[in-house]
Formats: structure tokens, C-alpha cells, sequence
């Protein structure tokens, strides 16, 4: 046999990869469903404690078509958009004054550093106390959650993009505006795309114990009442949604991301 | 020992019908344009990758997989992190089961022999990469093997270190006068270090030429400016042009591809 | 590939090391001292934001009643049990899913999954299974804690480097000794960044658990006084929490900075890198 041309081997090699690891996952997840509606179904684990597979599911589909899950997935989302938009907002410029002025840069650091140790869910009754129990406390809350993680990782990009390449730029003369605008903010992205990341998936987190702790609306309302009635299909088809919202969330920053891996060839480099 | 009869091919990295003899203690080197399969090549010999036909026979026993008989000194370094340059150095013989006391030992004489006295305690990441890659070659001499091989162990180096090297390199094989295969894609460093050099076309790699290097050992960095090495290099990059800008089209085309995709 | 990127140290930068250290200590001093004031002058509301001398009144009474150090013992055992269990179920857990490439791809999307779940919703859940009592706390700080680590640890065994195994087995190194040399220490950082994020997820877990469901315990003292409106109280509960996780967080440090001593960093850029990043293993990058 004379060896094939590269070009016709190397992408069926490839492509018989990304299958295999397509195709192994969907076995998992449909392996790990059976056996769990099975191990139900058999009386192996009670259906109060564990609901099966298709029983959340005929759950799940039936809040939908009764529509009664819709004012949940509003008020949930209202809640998150808010807070969370604010505090992308309120985090990429904290983190970005701070690469303008090194003064602010100190000044924030050591709140910076401490807000990533402080357990932000134990400051909820203070902020309760402030704020009442209504949307204004629940947005605040998800606010606080998200706001530091996006500033935090914002000034780290903003240090590492000037740790790299401030010193071609200052030896080019560039003014203060343009090394913001040329050097540390496209350096800062991916930074900041980690911190909303990770700000996204704690903001998720603070809504749902925001509405455990009080509220009358919600996924996790609904998650916390159908507990209580042990209605335990109801209870894991609220946890799904979540899931598959943190999911697509997670997904939709990752696709982002990727889009700068173009020009950011160090992160794989060092394998 | 004789070190006789390779033949092995690859069909993905299209190694073809690669045919080579080395004899016993000889130091010889490939050159080639990059992508040519120098590095799979030596992969093969050591038994890091099986050929997809034919075989590799080191003193008449077919090659199986790694052995005690054979070492390589990588591209990269790839030194442990964790470990101290002395262990790094002897990392080799940790594998095989010496006890480390020996180990150690052992090790010790290779970081003299490779000039790195004084730094045993450092770890990878305080050394330049000029002393990483004495350490890379310590390690694989530390084990003693039949074989050396050695895979573009210099070309993280600047020029100037790499000299220097090359130098060692040489004053190490004389005392150990071990079988040596050495990929480079430097014509100077080839000439300059063996008895023969080997060189390789692009993509489908093959064996394009085998000239012998009649030069007088011990040699000496002014042997590079003499008429007799102006003429091998003269003779080597004759071949090889035409096989880099064949290797330049490929990888090219194959970039066309991958954005396409 | 290589490239070459100056890593130039600004003069600014060396001049700033003792400056960092001046700007932080006094933009933290001045905040006290403004609420301290602002309280004492009536500006701001004593009742809804106390001021830290009363706070700090607060906390010496606190510390001379029982039911405090109950509380306190009651909260740390919760941490201290779910994390353990989370670290010890977790990273084998991880280590086996990863090890097997076959084994990994399977589960992946499961993990996948877990990772962007709120763990902490699972609470209503847990009080089914395990009840009010201490049990459901321990079991909610041990499923938030450890699907991070699981996460991290697989991230890890699938993203150990290469040319390191392929030594290994040029030289032909057996089991033990490519685990020794190789897999356990190409781990560590991955363990230690799991064990970091870890103590993060089991104080928010003992936090939410305790506010879901209990009488005892920081957090529920926390939330009492939040419904008494005992404002000083409040805030010392919150302070001593936050105490807690930083000794969790430094506790983690000092380990990982003996076990991780071959990569410390010379001295000036320790101190230069001012600024904690948190970070994680991402499954996107495998």
C-alpha cells in the first residue's frame, strides 16, 4: 500500500474523533437515564426521594402547556438580567478605571480581595434589612454576587495585558487613551469574559436562594414549595431548567471566548 | 553491535520506504524540511511509535518498544518541573528501577560532564533554556545507552550557545563513542557533528541523499570556515532547496485547508 | 510555537510594591473610620448600618454566651465534614473519570451539566432525603464542594503534558513510577485549585443550608437577627464568617505552598501580584 496524501487523511482521522466523543457522550447520557428510570421503576430507590427521568419530564411538560411555569421563568430572569447586567456594567468599569488610574488600582484591590473571601450569601439578612423582601433586594443581591468576580478578573486582565505589552506600546509614545484603547482593553477581553463567566453562574446561584429565602415567585420559589409538598418530579424539572440555563449561558460565553482564541495562541501553547 | 536494517512507514506523517544502515559507534544526523517525518523517524527507532510496515533492528533484534539499549534527548526539554535538575538528570534510571542513591550518584557525575556543577538543586523553570537542554542530554546519557538519540535538541538555542554545544556535544561523544542519530534541520550542525549526514525530501519523507562526512576528528569550530565544509553544505542544500520550498507549498495548502474546514 | 513577548518591568511598577501596600491598608482604615463618623453623627441610620464600634461592643458579648460557640462548633463541623467528604469522594472520582478516555467522553456531558447546575438549588431536595437535621447540611456543603473538584481533577488527568508521559515511557518507567514522578504531581495544582474553589462552594453551602433549614449554627444565628432587626449582631455573625472562609483559604495556601514549593516565585513578583485571581479549570478548553 503507497501511503495516502496527508490532506485525505488527517480530517476523516479527525472527524472519526469528534464522533467518538459525540457519540460516547450521547450513549452516557442516554445510559446513565435508563438505568435511572430503571433502578425507579424497580423500586431500587423511592420515587419521593428521586423522581424518574420521564416523570420529570411529563412534568416539565406539563408546566408548559399549562403555561403555569411561564410566570416563574419571567420572574427568575428578570431578576438575573437586572442584577447581572448591572453588575457587568458596574464590574468591567471598576476593573477598567482601575487599569486608568494605578491610585483607584490600590484603593479597590483590598475590597477586591476580601469580597472574594467573603461569603456573599451570609450578607442576605443585612440585605433584607435594607432592602425589604421584593425585587429590589433579590436584583441586589445578584448584583453584589456577580459584581466583584467581573471586577476581580477585569483588573487581572488589565495587569496582564500591561505586563506584556505596555512597554512596546510606551516605546511607540502612545498616549495614556490609545495604550487603553489598542493595548489593555483587547488584551483585558478574555479576562473579562471569565469573570462574566463565572459572574453569570454565581448571579444563577444568588437568584435561586434569593427566592428560597423570600419570595412568592421564581423557579426557586417553585422549586422550594414543591419540596415542601414532595412533589419531587416538579422539584428536579426546576433544577433542570436551571441547569439548561446555566448551560446555554455558559455556551453563549464560551462561543465569545472562542472568538478571541484567533489571536491568543497562549493558552494552548504551553500543552 | 551493528545497528542494521530500517524500514519503517508511516501513512499518516507518510514516512516512505525509509531504508538505513547505521553501523556501530558511528554519529550520523538527518536533515530535512520541517514536517518531513525527521522526528517520527526517530520516534520509530526508539519505539515510541511502531511503523506501519517494515521494522526496525537494533544489533539483529527487531525493536519492539522503549528500551534499556536506547535513550532520547527531546526536542523540548521536557524536564520535570517538580524535580531538581539533579533528579531530572537522573530520571532516566529512576524509570528503570535503580534506586535512587544510585540514581543520584550517577546523576552527579552527568552534571559535571555536562558543565551544570553547582546547580543540582535548581529547579527547570530557574535554568535557561541553554542548561535545560544539557540536562535533557544528561538525562539520556545518564542511562547509558547503545544508542543516543537526539531530536533537534538545539534549536531553542541561540546561536552563539548552540556553538557552544555542539562542542560539548562532540568532546561527549568522544569519550562515550556512542551510536549517535541526530535530527537537525541545520546543514552547518550536521556537517559539523558527524560521519554522515542523511537527508530527507518533504512530505512523503524519504531518503534523498547519504553522503559521508570525511572531515578529521577532533574537530574544531574552524573547520567550518575550511573549502572541504563549504562544499558539503553546498552539496546538502542543493538537495534539500528544492524539498523546503516543496514543505513550504504543503504546509500552505494544508493551512488553506484547515481555514476552509 | 513560541513567541517571544516582552515581559518588561515597568519602573512605576517596582516604585508602586510598598505604595500597594500603603493605598490598601489606608482605603480600608478610611472606610471605618467614614462609618465609624458618619454613625456617631447620625448621618447614616444606626439602625440599619450599626457602626463599628457598636459591632465590635457586639462582638465581646457575643463571645462570653454559649449558644455563640455552639453555633460557631455547629458550622465548622459542617464545613469541615462536607469538605472533607467532597475532597475525598471527589478527587478519585475525578482521576477516574479522566483516566480512561473512553470513561471520560461518556460522562462528560453529565458533567458538564453538574458544573453549570446550582448545586445549592438541590437544598429542597437534600431536606427530603436526609431531613432537617445536621445530616442535610452536611450533604448539601458535600454535593456543592464537589463538583468542582471532581471537575477540576478531570480537567486535569486529561490535560496532562504529553511530552512529560512520553519521557516516561521512553525510559520505559513503570506504574508507580510514572504515578510518583508524573500523574500525582502534574495533579497537585489542579487538586489544590480544587481545594480553593472548594471552600468557597462549602461555606455558601453551610450558609444556604442553614438558612434553608435550622435552629442552630452561624448562618441561622445570622438570619435571626436579621428578623430582629439586631443590626450589630448581623454584621459580627457575617465578620466571623467571613473569618472562617479566610482561615479555610489560607489553611489551603499554606499547604499548597509547601507542596508546591518547586514552582514558588522569586520574592518581587509574589508581592507585585497584589491582586487574588480566582480561577478554574474550564471543560470548554479540552
Amino acid at each position: 500500500m503507497s501511503p495516502k496524501p496527508a490532506a485525505e487523511v488527517r480530517p476523516s482521522r479527525l472527524g472519526r474523533l469528534v464522533n467518538e466523543r459525540a457519540l460516547l457522550g450521547m450513549a452516557g447520557v442516554a445510559g446513565v437515564l435508563i438505568v435511572w428510570e430503571a433502578a425507579v421503576r424497580l423500586g431500587l430507590v423511592k420515587s419521593v426521594l428521586i423522581s424518574r427521568p420521564s416523570a420529570v419530564a411529563a412534568a416539565g411538560l406539563d408546566a408548559f402547556t399549562s403555561g403555569t411555569i411561564f410566570p416563574a421563568i419571567g420572574a427568575t430572569l428578570i431578576v438575573w438580567v437586572a442584577g447581572f447586567t448591572l453588575a457587568s456594567v458596574a464590574g468591567i468599569a471598576l476593573g477598567l478605571l482601575g487599569g486608568i488610574s494605578l491610585r483607584f488600582r490600590y484603593l479597590v484591590t483590598p475590597w477586591l480581595n476580601i469580597s472574594y473571601v467573603a461569603p456573599d450569601l451570609a450578607f442576605v439578612p443585612i440585605l433584607i434589612l435594607w432592602f425589604g423582601i421584593g425585587l429590589g433586594f433579590k436584583i441586589v443581591l445578584v448584583f453584589i454576587t456577580a459584581v466583584f468576580y467581573i471586577a476581580i478578573n477585569t483588573l487581572a486582565g488589565v495587569e496582564a495585558s500591561e505586563a506584556k505589552f505596555l512597554t512596546v506600546a510606551h516605546s511607540f509614545n502612545a498616549s495614556r487613551l490609545l495604550v487603553m484603547r489598542t493595548v489593555t482593553l483587547p488584551g483585558s477581553v478574555p479576562y473579562i469574559i471569565t469573570g462574566l463567566r463565572q459572574g453569570a453562574s454565581r448571579a444563577i446561584v444568588a437568584v435561586i436562594v434569593a427566592e428560597f429565602v423570600s419570595s412568592t415567585q421564581g423557579i426557586g420559589f417553585m422549586i422550594a414549595v414543591s419540596g415542601q409538598f414532595l412533589e419531587t418530579a416538579n422539584v428536579m424539572f426546576g433544577i433542570v431548567l436551571l441547569a439548561v440555563f446555566g448551560i446555554a449561558v455558559n455556551e453563549v460565553l464560551t462561543r465569545i471566548d472562542r472568538r478571541f482564541d484567533a489571536w491568543r495562541p497562549a493558552r494552548n501553547a504551553n500543552r | 553491535m551493528s545497528y542494521a536494517g530500517q524500514r519503517g512507514r508511516q501513512p499518516v506523517l507518510a514516512l516512505d520506504r525509509i531504508s538505513l544502515d547505521i553501523p556501530d559507534g558511528q554519529f550520523v544526523s538527518v536533515v530535512g524540511p520541517s514536517g518531513c517525518g525527521k522526528s517520527t523517524l526517530l520516534m520509530i527507532v526508539d519505539g515510541l511509535v511502531t511503523p506501519s510496515t517494515g521494522q526496525v533492528t537494533l544489533g539483529g533484534a527487531p525493536i519492539t518498544g522503549p528500551g534499556p539499549d536506547r535513550a532520547i534527548a527531546f526536542q523540548e526539554a521536557s524536564l520535570l518541573p517538580w524535580f531538581t535538575l539533579l533528579r531530572n538528570c537522573g530520571y532516566g534510571l529512576e524509570c528503570r528501577g535503580v534506586p535512587r542513591a544510585e540514581a543520584d550518584r550517577r546523576a552527579r557525575e552527568l552534571v559535571k560532564l555536562v558543565g551544570l556543577s553547582g546547580f543540582e538543586d535548581r529547579y527547570p523553570h530557574e535554568l535557561s533554556i541553554g542548561m535545560q537542554q544539557r540536562a535533557n542530554l544528561a538525562r539520556a546519557i545518564a542511562v547509558d545507552p547503545a544508542v543516543l538519540l537526539m531530536d533537534e535538541p538545539f534549536a531553542a538555542l541561540d546561536a552563539q550557545t548552540r556553538e557552544l554545544m555542539q562542542g560539548e556535544l562532540l568532546d561527549i561523544w568522544a569519550q562515550t563513542r556512542k551510536t549517535v542519530l541526530f535530527i537537525t534541520h541545520q546543514i552547518d550542525e550536521a556537517i559539523y557533528l558527524s560521519d554522515r549526514v542523511v537527508v530527507m525530501s518533504a512530505r512523503p519523507g524519504r531518503i534523498v541523499d547519504d553522503i559521508a562526512v570525511d572531515l578529521d576528528r577532533p574537530r574544531s569550530l574552524h573547520i567550518k570556515r575550511t573549502p572541504a565544509f563549504a562544499a558539503y553544505e553546498e552539496r546538502i542544500w542543493a538537495t534539500l532547496e528544492t524539498e523546503v520550498k516543496r514543505s513550504m507549498r504543503q504546509e500552505t495548502a494544508a493551512l488553506g485547508e484547515g481555514d476552509a474546514g | 510555537m513560541k513567541r517571544t513577548v516582552p515581559t518588561g518591568t515597568s519602573l512605576k511598577a517596582i516604585v508602586s510594591d510598598r505604595r500597594v501596600a500603603l493605598w490598601s491598608a489606608s482605603s480600608i482604615v478610611a472606610v471605618l473610620i467614614f462609618w465609624e463618623v458618619a454613625a456617631d453623627l447620625h448621618l447614616i441610620s444606626q439602625y440599619f448600618f450599626s457602626s463599628p464600634s457598636a459591632i465590635v461592643a457586639t462582638g465581646l458579648r457575643e463571645v462570653q454566651e454559649a449558644s455563640f460557640w455552639s453555633d460557631l462548633g455547629i458550622s465548622t463541623l459542617e464545613f469541615v465534614v462536607g469538605y472533607c467528604l467532597a475532597m475525598l469522594v471527589g478527587i478519585p472520582l475525578g482521576f477516574l473519570i479522566g483516566w480512561n478516555r473512553r470513561t471520560g467522553y461518556v460522562l462528560e456531558p453529565w458533567l458538564h451539566g453538574l458544573n453549570s447546575t446550582p448545586t445549592l438549588a438541590l437544598m429542597p431536595l437534600v431536606v427530603l432525603w436526609f431531613g432537617l437535621g445536621i445530616e442535610s447540611k452536611f450533604a448539601i456543603v458535600f454535593i456543592s464542594a464537589m463538583v468542582p473538584v471532581v471537575v477540576n481533577l478531570y480537567v486535569g488527568v486529561r490535560t496532562l503534558d504529553p511530552r512529560l508521559l512520553r519521557v516516561a515511557r521512553s525510559f520505559g518507567a513503570r506504574r508507580r513510577v510514572l504515578l510518583r514522578s508524573i500523574i500525582i504531581p502534574g495533579l497537585l495544582s489542579f487538586v489544590f485549585v480544587a481545594a480553593r474553589i472548594a471552600v468557597g462552594r462549602s461555606v455558601s453551602g453551610v450558609v444556604v443550608g442553614e438558612f434553608y433549614a435550622s435552629q442552630s449554627g452561624l448562618a441561622s444565628r445570622i438570619f435571626q437577627a436579621g428578623i430582629n432587626a439586631q443590626t450589630s449582631k448581623l454584621f459580627f455573625g457575617a465578620l466571623t464568617i467571613t473569618v472562617l472562609a479566610m482561615l479555610g483559604f489560607r489553611l489551603v495556601d499554606a499547604v499548597q505552598n509547601r507542596a508546591l514549593a518547586w514552582r514558588r516565585v522569586t520574592p518581587t513578583r509574589a508581592r507585585r501580584a497584589a491582586l487574588v485571581v480566582p480561577t478554574t479549570a474550564r471543560m470548554s478548553d479540552l
